[in-house]
């Protein structure tokens, strides 16, 4: 089994202002619509104007939430830069296909071509510290801050005196959110954030976007925010009751360890039911928190969840706009993350507080 | 002539999203690159793409381009000599 890795800092940047020091949940930005951009903060706090001009959306809250971590850590650089993105840097992607049909092949702009590629939110970070060690970038859809998870605690197995940034980022695409609109991936019927979940159940979720990033080191510190102690990721899986009591069986867990769970419950009634079963059955009793209901569903939205369980360990008080069930817990020590995608691409973070 | 300068001023802001500028902001005879509006290698292929969609001219010796695009003057001139 891997070591657990230690948090030391966490920056976001989401549709909500967790950006700011100290935001908790408490006070919500509600939307009424169905693709919710991120709420951004001053990006000129670290990125020079230069520079920033030409940096797409996950870029800039790449960097953001990277420097914000790196702040909160004490530190000014990393050795390594891990990332998870499940459709990379979506608008310029779609800016060079366009041009490309456009100009049918001719006088083609470098800047959409050379950020179109999924590593770029990575390398930008990279550049912006002038970091030149490991960078990777992990595409695995709605896994793919898992994956950039499992990669950060092997590196640090084999680097164990280094520290490395890993996070996840996606931001949304005009073209693309047309197709999935097309597909009926989104909600139609009142969509909102805060999204109302349990009552009127309706088809189709509701697509934000953001960027969480995180020092991570073998180096439990005095400081630090959380360890992370387990990750696994199952492509399909009928019954998250099984999977998820086989998982906490491996590290020796049994339900009632865990003091909270946060599910990933985003009112899209077709695929709810994977959490409604956990939450009835297996961990049935245990607080119940959500989060994509106030975040929107993203396929890194899973980061962000890390970076909530952080602030939840922090402030050991679950805002009520996140409570599920209604039940606070005595104490918050050990919080496990479960979420999937369209019924698919599920993950498990087991996450404690040092 | 002025009216060329004017509108290349335009097109540079949109174009390079140089967005804390106006076009009163920048001056005919300001370097584009170096100590004068910083741009960098990647403005200047921006740049050759506009000359070629938006004049017509394509800038093949990439020699030329260093004093084609001196500055928004030394443009206007080598627009206003070769447009198609």
């Amino acid at each position: 089994m891997i070591r657990p890795i230690y948090i030391h800092g966490s920056g976001c940047v989401s549709i909500q202002p967790t950006f700011e020091s100290g935001y908790h949940f408490e006070t919500l930005r509600a939307y009424a619509q169905n693709t919710v951009p991120a709420f951004d903060p001053d990006y000129k706090t670290y990125i020079p104007p230069m520079q920033l001009r030409r940096m797409n959306k996950s870029m800039r809250m790449a960097i953001f939430a990277a420097r914000s971590a790196l702040q909160e850590a004490g530190k000014d650089t990393a050795d390594a830069v891990i990332a998870g993105t499940g459709l990379g840097c979506l608008h310029d992607s779609e800016r060079f296909v366009e041009t490309l049909l456009a100009e049918e092949g001719q006088s083609l702009n470098p800047t959409p071509f050379i950020q179109s590629t999924h590593n770029m939110a990575a390398a930008a970070i990279a550049l912006s510290l002038g970091c030149k060690g490991y960078n990777m970038t992990y595409v695995a859809n709605a896994n793919s801050f898992e994956s950039a998870l499992l990669d950060a605690q092997i590196y640090l197995a084999e680097h164990p005196e280094q520290a490395v940034l890993v996070g996840g980022v996606d931001e949304l695409g005009v073209r693309t959110v047309q197709f999935w609109d097309i597909a009926g991936y989104l909600k139609h019927d009142t969509p909102a954030i805060p999204t109302p979940l349990g009552a009127m159940p309706s088809p189709g979720e509701i697509a934000g976007e953001g960027a969480s990033f995180f020092v991570a080191s073998h180096q439990p510190g005095h400081e630090a925010l959380g360890k992370v102690t387990a990750v696994e990721t199952y492509f399909d899986a009928t019954d998250a009751s099984v999977f998820i009591s086989h998982f906490l069986q491996r590290h020796n867990l049994d339900a009632s360890a865990i003091d909270a769970v946060l599910l990933g419950y985003n009112g899209d009634d077709r695929y709810d039911q994977a959490y409604a079963t956990v939450e009835h059955t297996l961990l049935a009793g245990i607080p119940q928190i959500g989060f994509k209901h106030v975040l929107g569903e993203y396929d890194t939205v899973m980061a962000s969840a890390l970076f909530l369980a952080l602030r939840l360990f922090k402030r050991q008080d679950i805002p009520q706009s996140l409570l599920l069930n209604g039940t606070q817990p005595r104490s918050l020590q050990r919080i496990l993350i479960y979420t999937q995608r369209r019924g698919k691409n599920h993950g498990l973070i087991l996450v404690e507080k040092k | 002539m002025s009216e060329l300068t004017q509108e290349l001023k335009a097109k540079i802001i949109t174009q390079l999203n140089l967005e804390d500028l106006t076009v009163d902001d920048l001056d005919d005879n300001t370097p584009l690159f170096g100590d004068g509006l910083g741009l960098d290698s990647i403005d200047a292929l921006e740049l050759i793409v506009m000359l070629d969609k938006g004049y017509g001219i394509k800038l093949a010796d990439p020699k030329e381009g260093r004093k084609v695009f001196e500055t928004i003057q030394t443009m206007a001139d080598y627009i206003e000599a070769n447009r198609k």
